[in-house]
């Protein structure tokens, strides 16, 4: 804190000392765009004729000193300049109206290069501002798109800290490739691997949520492929192309800018469990005897029992002291009767408020030649999961530099440190949420590791793990099935550690020089550095690992990448323009690894180290690979009048990949119809533009190395339960591999056409872009099933193909425009996407994640995802056929049962905005699509679920006739009690599954009733869902005390982030938003997922 | 002229890129960690842990369930306790391993004709009549003539029948191989007999027996099993070391099964257990035998499969588990005597030998150092009408079967014996019932094709369901 306030002073004299005193009155005003009423940052504003100037701030402000008389003038790339002369008032709102000459407007094309806005007349993009990123409090700059671009689908993989997100661009091209679009960061395309992780786990942060969103100037989401096809094999899933910051002072000026958020989290759902019925089976609390404890919540009525306190069973030979010092007994038989239940205490251990702080420092400069940037981020979060924490510090430089008139220097340089702890999750035996979930609630897990100690015997086993399948906890390393079963969340949390620590550099430069006035030369180069270090520790006792395991990895991912590129922009004659460039682009990949791991330890401790671990389970490995690829590509924009547009784009690829030189090529046409005399000449402000466009294109995505030959490796092998056999026990074995390489692999190519318009009316307030495409993606890679009988059981090939058709609205108006500086502007987007797998060759369907029961598949006739699992058996009428007892069996084979896309995206958002106030409300929604809602199954096996809790009454004459799923009559069933009236009251449910009243309880739903049982399809949901997503309101202050203090302003921010959560369903208990295989390939599997959070962030910014 | 030159400059200059641009991906096609080439002595291996997991992991656990040797518990394993349950996919597993062991053989007899080292093509060639042979026994037809060669994509399912004669034939070239003296058996990659061909080639006899069992054709059953294994010595284990000292891919499968999925699977009320206490005779006392098999209270129903290790002694889960064994051939040559010849006295020498290893404590892990065991020999009366063996008045032949199909089916606790020799007398008027399976509709008679064969396998024959029998016992 002291050094802080050292530094701040410092930099507050340094700006005292830069002030310049003069007699002007000081000008202030906002600078906002015609049309959308959105602030414009970076404007220029000189006094004219003089070299006074200044530029406008995030929020569109500036502060000029100016005489009353002087000429203002207002100029930004893409916007018409214009003037204003200085009055009495010392405000002055300017509206900047779009460059209606969109010939000479330049912008950001995919490849990162400034080109003629004219060349992307034809294809849809989405920009971004970054200013409406950063109020959403998200640190990832995917997961701060989310609701903000139409035909965007964007996932959330949980609430943990760093977790990732997963960011598809009309609908998915791929099956196991990635189907995250291309990240472009100054024109330099970077490491796009993200680490997804399966059904259990650790989420890890991915490598785009490093760039922070206050280092960004603009996101621009390019979703047509033809904009897309110039980046040829690296093309197919669209470009996002990031700008980052190049300063914008004017010359002299020091800006400073401080902004600091504090944000609270909290888990947005949780799962209520019921807490009527204690651990058992049979309606019995379990008595010491068994091995394991019983897992179900099956046991005896907890309010019927007594209250006194539980008598141990010979508390003097068996018993568990805990890490407080505690001692913990098993029950005796018959003499369970506490009444205390735990739900609540056990949550709360491990689930609370997290903290996210956010510190932003920038400082920009400029001199006569030059600008610079230079920032400071700093993020702190400490998850809503005990222990859990993401810590991310960066670096960021940037700068341009003019030395001549003709030369042109750009350069950036980010570096970026993250550090991790994530919780394990999902269908894991050491997961969180499986071990809290399942816990009976008469189960207090308070006491989680200890010794366990057995006088009968003469044995204590140190570092015991204590849980509810071992009430005294589990014998040392958890052998001889004594193991823990499922994990204390207590000991998944506190013992068991996940670190992560990422360095990650991104170095940029761009080199332009124009050789003639229509000629120019760009020299690229950039770097992409990232070096990965994470672990995974179970102590010994882990129910994952019970001997213990400690492992980890160091990747190192090395991005070389080099352009270099003419340019041409040359007016052919009065109407013709050529816009074109020509460039050749070198790529270099290269991943280093070392990975260990090492198990069975001997001592029994919580510090991880290698050296505590017997010879036999250590392993490890060292390795590298390599890509590369050549490209030569060129884009060639004619235009006539402004009235119409083409453009031709073409990409040559040579890869070490694959065999062959692949070429993508693309073509787009665009008609300005309000350029034409007709409506020139009419000069109202009705129809400000009617853009008409239209384009196909030809991308892909290339194949990852090595698939050409077949390799060799260790022979191993297991059975997917645990079993597993590896010849290294045995001396070693060397024998081929079950995948067939394929030398004829080749990368897939999506095609598309698409045709769209752009529309803006009434004086440019009201604007509408519409969409609408069709793309093929064929020669898809799949990791084709072979029949093992083949002697192969894999092999990659290019054999499937899918669409996706949809079309996108973006959509706004500006309701309300007062002088006064009222403004009220409602918009929205709206997207629908029909993705339809049409081919697999020889698979009649291909896992993507999930689980043996349910998964999500691709499969010919279904949308990407579909998911699969057991229904009912039925007879030919689709009727579910019952046993004798009235009960239904399951399907010998699986069934296609839920489609987790969603048939529409949607979202809605309304800015309000007066004087110094500032509002913003968005709402997002996703429609259709099903989930398979495995949490609810598995707990409804365990007797955990509310619906498992409840209890019927029958009368004498029901009970005599209602018989269970093992063919017992009410009367005859354990725990059910007959009332003073003759009647009876059982645990469980009454249910016709049309062969009469059945009673569903412990027998059905541990079952086929439950998640277990074949019958998947009971779990099914509708994923239908929408959230309140943002809520932001801000103040700017701009007080004369502050201007004392040599403040230019300070803006307090209040955002609410997912403040409400409706769901269609009203069974679910878990965000249908959330993906259980995070950034991976499965879709709509919830098992145990961790919860989203949500947030309530409060920002201050100060701007010196 | 000008011009010109600036062309020829520009269309050099092209030329030159695109030639660096075609070197700049050149010598990095081929994984720079990736091996391309293996020996034989590694693939003898690979092939016979695959075949000894095809043996002992997931499929084996299944015919546990579902002949009442153990139990399913808890979560899938519940479930798949009542074979009615089981799908396509829960055979994914066994499957594979079986073809993996058909692969592997496979390359190893192409390595080894090429290298013409017919000693170890013996071995490959045994390995894959056996698990092409067993994988018969389970599924009915299968893919056999073109299963593993990596060259047909779409192997055809041979006929259950043809799989056998194709097998046997197999094994008799085996047996040439092995008796050419040409070549080596690599003596380390040997983890059975440190590349002793005497013992290979009992072993192929063997696999010959027990397929011509399958097969029922008992004469040949009978000549090979005399040509088996003949002593305890001889005997092939699944090599398992579930110690402290060993590696997790070297444990038991079932104990290393227990250990992350415990709960799920034991052998509470499980007929075989109980089997042990209702079969003691005056003759005959279970005790050790049971022990080694089973833990859990002696008295109640509530057992495990054993997988303990004590002080001194392991359970049969723990450790090494049998594959072919002398036990398995005196047993074959009692029923095919039996079934030959009708003669009690006959089949009972066989009997007796047999009966003589176990009361020598022989089969019981280390449960061997105990005793004294007691498993005196039986006379041929003690099959007639109201003897020891034979209290229901039955026909002394079928009493007789009774008793060598229930000690096959405590014999072959964890191993597919058991439920194969169900399978194959489930219709057989000659044998009486001899267990109960548990309390679900149908019995369970073959396993069902996977699904993975089902996906992609165009000469898939069709689903066929688990009540269905074999072709060779319809």
């Amino acid at each position: 804190m002291k050094n802080n306030l050292t530094f701040y002073l410092t930099l507050l004299l340094t700006l005292v000392l830069q002030i310049t005193f003069a007699q002007q009155k000081v000008v202030t005003g906002v600078v906002t765009e015609a049309g959308t009423g959105e602030p414009i940052p970076g404007v220029n504003v000189y006094v004219k004729g003089t070299k006074r100037g200044a530029a406008t701030d995030f929020d569109g402000k500036y502060v000029i000193k100016a005489k009353q008389g002087d000429i203002l003038e207002f100029s930004y790339l893409g916007y018409k300049t214009t003037t204003r002369k200085v009055g009495s008032s010392n405000t002055i709102n300017v509206e900047m109206a779009s460059d209606k000459n969109e010939l000479e407007t330049v912008v950001i094309n995919a490849l990162g290069v400034e080109v003629k806005k004219a060349s992307e007349k034809g294809i849809t993009v989405s920009n971004v501002k970054a200013k409406v990123l950063q109020t959403t409090g998200e640190s990832d700059p995917v997961a701060a798109l989310a609701g903000k671009v139409s035909g965007v689908n964007i996932n959330l993989a949980s609430g943990d800290p760093g977790a990732s997100t997963n960011i598809t661009i009309r609908g998915p091209k791929s099956i196991v490739l990635s189907n995250q679009p291309l990240f472009v960061v100054d024109g330099m395309p970077i490491i796009d691997d993200i680490y997804g992780s399966g059904v259990d786990g650790v989420e890890r942060p991915s490598k785009i949520a490093d760039i922070d969103p206050f280092n960004i100037e603009s996101i621009k989401v390019i979703k047509g492929g033809a904009a897309a096809a110039i980046w040829g094999s690296k093309g197919a899933n669209g470009v996002i192309v990031i700008t980052t910051k190049r300063g914008r002072s004017v010359k002299g000026k020091l800006n400073l800018s401080l902004t600091s958020s504090i944000a609270f989290d909290n888990s947005l759902t949780r799962f209520p469990l019921q807490d009527k019925f204690g651990q058992g089976k049979n309606s019995e609390y379990p008595y010491p005897g068994n091995e394991y404890v019983a897992a179900g919540s099956w046991g005896d009525k907890i309010e019927s029992r007594s209250g006194d306190p539980d008598v141990p069973n010979q508390p003097d030979y068996f018993y568990f002291v805990d890490q407080d010092g505690k001692k913990w007994y098993q029950v005796k038989a018959h003499e369970k009767h506490s009444k205390e239940t735990f739900n609540d205490k056990n949550y709360n251990a491990v689930i609370g408020t997290g903290t996210t702080i956010r510190n932003t420092f920038q400082l920009s400069t400029a001199t006569d030649k030059a600008k610079y940037i230079f920032g400071i981020n700093y993020l702190d979060q400490k998850g809503i999961f005990k222990n859990s924490f993401y810590k991310k510090t960066g670096i960021f430089f940037g700068n341009t530099f003019n030395p001549t008139k003709k030369f042109k220097v750009t350069s950036n340089f980010q570096y970026i440190h993250t550090k991790q702890n994530a919780i394990q999750k999902g269908s894991n035996l050491s997961g969180l949420l499986l071990g809290l979930y399942r816990t009976p609630a008469d189960f207090d897990n308070s006491g989680y590791v200890g010794t366990k100690y057995d006088v009968f015997n003469g044995v204590i086993h140190r570092f015991s793990q204590r849980g509810y399948r071992q009430h005294i906890g589990t014998d040392y390393k958890g052998r001889q099935s004594a193991g823990i079963g499922y994990n204390n969340p207590l000991f998944t949390v506190n013992e068991q550690k996940n670190p992560y620590n990422s360095n990650h550099v991104l170095l940029g430069s761009n080199l332009e020089y124009q050789v003639k006035d229509w000629f120019k030369v760009i020299l690229k180069g950039g770097v992409d550095y990232a070096n990965e270090n994470a672990a995974t520790y179970f102590p010994v006792n882990s129910g994952e690992a019970p001997l213990g395991s400690y492992s980890g990895y160091i990747y190192t991912y090395l991005r070389l990448n080099g352009d270099i590129i003419g340019q041409i922009d040359k007016d052919l004659n009065k109407d013709w323009n050529l816009n074109a460039l020509v460039g050749i682009n070198f790529l270099h990949d290269q991943i280093n690894y070392t990975y260990g791991a090492y198990g069975d330890f001997l001592l029994p401790t919580d510090v991880p180290n290698a050296s505590n671990a017997t010879d036999k389970d250590n392993s490890g490995g060292i390795g590298e690979g390599f890509k590369r690829k050549s490209s030569g590509y060129t884009t060639a924009t004619l235009s006539y009048k402004d009235l119409f547009y083409t453009t031709l784009t073409g990409r040559g690829e040579f890869s070490s990949t694959y065999e062959g030189f692949i070429t993508y090529p693309s073509v787009t046409l665009a008609f300005d119809v309000t350029n034409l005399e007709y409506f020139k000449k009419k000069d109202n402000n009705k129809l400000n533009q009617l853009t008409l466009r239209a384009a196909y294109s030809r991308a892909g995505k290339e194949p990852d190395a090595y698939l050409r030959d077949t390799y060799y490796h260790g022979a191993s092998g297991g059975d997917g339960y645990g079993s597993y056999w590896a010849a290294t026990g045995y001396g070693g074995a060397f024998t081929i591999s079950i995948i067939e390489g394929n030398q004829y692999i080749q990368p897939e190519i999506t095609s598309e056409f698409e045709v769209g318009t752009d529309i803006r009316m009434f004086n440019n307030r009201f604007s509408l872009n519409l969409a609408y495409y069709n793309s093929l993606s064929t020669d898809l890679l799949l990791y084709q099933r072979m029949p093992p009988s083949y002697g192969f059981e894999y092999k990659w090939n290019n054999i499937a193909e899918m669409t996706n058709k949809g079309f996108e609205i973006e959509t706004s108006y500006r309701i309300l425009q007062k002088d006064n500086g009222l403004t009220w502007t409602l918009g929205g987007t709206l997207s629908h996407n029909k993705n339809l797998v049409t081919k697999i060759v020889g698979s009649k369907s291909v896992y993507l994640d999930g689980f043996i029961s349910t998964s999500s598949r691709v499969a010919p006739g279904y949308g990407f995802g579909i998911l699969r699992t057991g229904d009912y058996k039925r007879d030919d009428n689709g009727n579910i056929v019952l046993n004798d007892n009235g009960f239904p069996e399951a399907s010998l084979e699986p069934v296609f049962y839920g489609d987790p896309n969603p048939d529409f995206k949607a979202s809605i958002y309304t800015n309000f905005s007066y004087k110094n106030f500032r509002l913003r409300i968005l709402s997002d929604g996703s429609f259709g699509g099903q989930s398979w809602d495995g949490t609810y199954g598995a707990l409804t096996h365990f007797g955990r679920t509310l619906e498992t809790a409840n209890e019927v009454t029958v009368s004498h004459d029901e009970a005599l006739q209602i018989t269970n799923f093992a063919g017992e009559k009410i009367y005859q069933i354990n725990g059910a009690v007959q009332n003073d009236d003759g009647s009876y009251t059982v645990r469980g449910n009454l249910y016709d599954f049309g062969g009469g009243t059945v009673l569903l309880d412990e027998s059905w739903y541990t079952n086929n009733g439950g998640g277990f049982g074949k019958i998947g399809s009971q779990f099914f949901r509708d994923a239908t869902w929408i959230k309140l997503r943002e809520v932001t309101l801000s103040y700017n202050l701009k007080a004369k005390l502050l201007k004392k203090a040599k403040i230019k302003s300070i803006n307090f921010g209040i955002t609410g982030r997912n403040l409400y959560l409706w769901t269609k369903d009203k069974g679910w208990n878990i965000d249908p938003e959330s993906n259980l295989s995070g950034s991976s390939r499965g879709r709509g599997l919830q098992y145990f997922n961790h919860p989203t959070t949500k947030s309530l962030i409060f920002t201050t910014t100060i701007n010196f | 002229m000008k011009k010109y030159i600036r062309l020829i400059l520009l269309f050099g200059i092209l030329i030159f890129s695109a030639n660096s641009c075609k070197k700049f991906t050149d010598g990095y096609r081929y994984d720079p960690n990736g091996i391309r080439n293996t020996t034989s002595g590694h693939v003898m291996l690979a092939t016979m842990l695959a075949n000894q997991f095809f043996h002992k992991a997931d499929g084996m656990r299944l015919a546990m369930m579902w002949m009442n040797q153990a139990t399913g518990v808890d979560r899938q394993y519940k479930i798949l306790d009542n074979w009615n349950n089981a799908e396509l996919k829960d055979f994914n597993g066994p499957w594979s391993e079986a073809y993996k062991v058909i692969g592997n053989a496979k390359l190893l007899e192409e390595m080894t004709t090429e290298e013409n080292n017919l000693l170890t093509r013996g071995i490959a060639k045994l390995y894959r009549a056996w698990a092409g042979g067993q994988a018969a026994s389970l599924w009915g037809d299968v893919p056999f003539s073109q299963a593993g060669d990596r060259e047909n994509k779409n192997p055809v399912y041979d006929a259950q029948t043809d799989v056998f004669n194709q097998a046997q034939a197999l094994l008799d070239e085996a047996i040439d191989d092995l008796n050419s003296g040409t070549g080596e058996i690599k003596e380390k990659k040997d983890i059975y007999f440190g590349g002793n061909v005497n013992n290979w080639i009992k072993i192929a006899h063997g696999i010959k027996a027990r397929l011509y069992l399958h097969a029922k054709d008992y004469p040949n059953a009978l000549n090979e099993a005399l040509l088996g294994p003949s002593s305890v010595d001889d005997d092939l284990y699944a090599i398992y070391d579930s110690s402290d000292d060993a590696s997790w891919g070297q444990y038991n499968p079932t104990y290393q099964f227990l250990i992350q999925r415990g709960g799920d699977f034991d052998a509470s009320d499980a007929f075989a257990p109980q089997l042990f206490n209702s079969r003691a005779n005056t003759k005959t006392d279970e005790f050790y035998r049971k022990s080694y098999n089973y833990s859990g209270d002696q008295l109640s129903t509530d057992f495990s499969v054993n997988v303990l290790n004590g002080r001194d002694k392991y359970g049969k889960f723990y450790g090494s588990m049998p594959l072919i064994t002398y036990a398995e051939m005196l047993l074959i040559a009692t029923e095919a005597t039996l079934r030959t010849t009708s003669n009690i006295d006959d089949a009972l020498v066989y009997y007796n030998q047999y009966r003589n290893l176990l009361h020598n404590g022989e089969y019981m892990g280390n449960f061997n150092e105990y005793g004294p065991y007691s498993y005196d020999p039986y006379v041929a009366s003690d099959f007639d009408n109201g003897g020891m063996e034979n209290p229901d008045g039955i026909d002394p032949k079928s009493a007789f079967l009774r008793e060598i199909f229930e000690e096959r089916y405590l014999f072959f606790i964890g191993d597919y014996e058991a439920f194969i020799d169900h399978a194959r007398s489930f219709n057989d008027p000659m044998v009486p019932q001899y267990m109960e399976l548990q309390d679900y509709d149908d019995e369970p008679l073959r396993f069902i094709y996977p699904e993975t064969e089902e996906n992609a396998n165009s000469n898939y024959p069709g689903t066929v369901d688990i009540i269905v029998p074999l072709p060779i016992y319809n």
